[in-house]
């Protein structure tokens, strides 16, 4: 299995698909590099480089003790890109990855980057605080927690079932293979991996990662479903393109979040029309 | 006679008849007789196809193949068969029911299982993939989109003389099921062919700045029949774009095609005039 091993001795498995300009896909919570699969054919069957890799403690990569936190997200991404040695890369973030890529690029820069989407993704802030206020009460992530402790297959069904892919709204209807995929993906993460990466979704603060992609003037297209019920629109999509200058907003109307799948066309054509437009 | 007297030119995608119309005169002055029928309801001018794209949108890979097929079986010898485009592609599905006396493709859209797609192509056929709706339209381009599609080694101003002159809108399923899609479907699809069989010498031309149909689509296709014992061969022009049987220096690709074809066209058998 292609890896790259991190200082602290992690093993971060990737796929590398097709050839052409690159494009990295980072993943979301709880899940690996196959939730993009649609995505990663389509945009290496149409002339790109498409490389999806799993998050440590996620899929095929090691189950690490330590690190399960954004830092450590990113600098494992940077591994990747400075081992394949990247250049001009369409970075792509979904849900948590989408907070991979944006602390990537606020640690390391973004002299090997030519573009960012973020799709459902977790920037700005999740969490409600004093200065954030628009946030999502501790409490909804202390429930993920706390059914994660108590019976973790159980949880990634609920959430399959319910509000990742929207199935507990009137007329969405995720098929049960799209469900299943998720609950299998979800129980190949580590169990602390998975628990403290709710944290590192939940609790880090993006937003000087994002005014630091503002300042470089990063060309960036969010997608976000207005009918998310895990980042909610406001609080993720619509916060993220008000933050960074020049962001284009394409919004999927009564999309839910698990839009890889629930939209995997739609979504498919347009990271290919973002990944042919942005500029080198 | 030996050699073919007749040519039957295929038009791509995008196209009519009209696309042909310099190789006409200019095989005719060569002694040879000229066909180049339109796809099943495209006989009508340009104009009229852009005032109603409709008889565009409905149209199938079957019913195309089994009309220029028609065409073809009603001569009274094998001609060489020439197709641009997606021309090539009924031009290889043309050969592939043993009709021709050679084939020439040129800029040849790819036959079932030809997977290589550089991101000119990719960036060429978006104006249709964009939208799942086009699936089932007919998706005209843009003189933007033409340019960098068909005519990007020519100015602006020729390419959009060019677009005025030839282009109507295409078949946005076509483009969906034989651009990306066929390959990810089990099973054998309408632009199928043995590429083992036995069939008519086939000539491949590619041209290095062929945007949408780029040389290494052709040369993957042209590989393709490494198992088939008929000859294929492969040509290049350096600087030609997907436009090469209009753009300047045309002459040489119309040239290289029919001697070719001549040179190496299976040996006339005459079908007997039965009376």
């Amino acid at each position: 299995m292609p890896t790259v091993t991190t200082p602290d001795g992690a093993e971060i498995f990737y796929k590398d698909w097709g050839e052409g300009r690159p494009v990295v896909l980072a993943h979301g919570w709880p899940l690996h590099s196959d939730s993009w699969q649609v995505q990663q054919l389509f945009l290496a069957a149409n002339g790109f480089r498409a490389i999806a890799h799993d998050r440590r403690g996620h899929g095929r990569s090691t189950q690490t003790w330590h690190g399960n936190d954004m830092d450590t997200y990113a600098d494992d991404l940077a591994h990747l890109l400075d081992a394949l040695d990247l250049r001009d890369v369409v970075l792509v973030g979904f849900s948590t990855g989408g907070g991979e890529v944006v602390r990537y690029l606020g640690r390391h820069g973004t002299d090997r980057v030519r573009g960012l989407v973020l799709v459902s993704a977790v920037p700005p802030f999740m969490l409600r605080t004093d200065d954030n206020p628009g946030g999502v009460p501790i409490e909804v992530f202390d429930e993920i927690r706390r059914g994660s402790l108590a019976d973790r297959s159980q949880t990634y069904r609920d959430l399959a079932d319910g509000p990742f892919f929207g199935g507990n709204r009137p007329g969405q209807e995720p098929s049960q293979g799209i469900r299943d995929a998720f609950w299998l993906q979800g129980l190949q993460s580590g169990h602390r991996n998975a628990l403290e990466c709710i944290a590192a979704f939940s609790a880090t603060d993006f937003r000087p990662d994002l005014d630091a992609i503002s300042a470089a003037g990063v060309a960036t297209l969010v997608i976000h479903g207005d009918d998310d019920q895990v980042v909610p629109i406001d609080v993720g999509g619509r916060a993220s393109a008000e933050r960074i200058a020049g962001a284009a907003l394409t919004v999927y109307p009564g999309a839910p979040h698990g839009i890889t799948d629930t939209h995997a066309r739609r979504l498919s054509t347009d990271l290919l029309s973002f990944c042919l437009e942005v500029p080198s | 006679m030996s050699t073919p007297d007749t040519v039957v030119l295929v038009h791509g995608l995008w196209m009519t008849p009209r696309s042909w119309e310099h190789w006409v005169t200019h095989y005719e002055a060569k002694g040879m007789r000229v066909l180049a029928p339109a796809y099943p309801g495209f006989e009508v001018e340009v104009e009229a196809l852009r005032e109603d794209p409709q008889v565009i949108a409905d149209l199938t890979v079957p019913a195309t193949v089994d009309h220029l097929a028609a065409v073809i079986s009603a001569l009274d010898a094998p001609p060489v068969i020439m197709g641009h485009s997606f021309g090539g592609t009924l031009t290889q599905l043309l050969l592939a029911r043993g009709l021709g006396a050679a084939g020439v493709v040129i800029d040849s859209a790819p036959t079932e299982g030809v997977r290589v797609t550089p991101v000119s192509q990719a960036r060429s056929l978006f104006p249709a993939l964009k939208n799942p709706a086009t699936r089932h339209r007919a998706v005209a381009f843009t003189p933007e989109e033409f340019h960098y599609a068909f005519t990007n080694t020519l100015s602006a101003e020729d390419s959009r003389a060019a677009w005025e002159r030839y282009a109507i809108a295409a078949p946005g399923y076509w483009i969906w099921e034989y651009g990306l899609f066929a390959n990810f479907k089990p099973g054998h699809q309408d632009t199928w062919v043995d590429y083992s069989a036995d069939r008519a010498p086939l000539l491949f031309i590619g041209g290095e700045k062929d945007h949408i149909m780029p040389p290494a689509v052709n040369r993957s296709n042209a590989k393709h029949y490494a198992k088939s014992p008929a000859l294929t061969e492969y040509h290049e022009f350096a600087g030609r774009d997907h436009w090469t049987c209009a753009a300047p220096g045309w002459e040489a690709v119309a040239d290289t095609a029919l001697d070719w074809a001549l040179e190496h066209a299976k040996p006339l058998q005459r079908t007997a005039v039965e009376g």
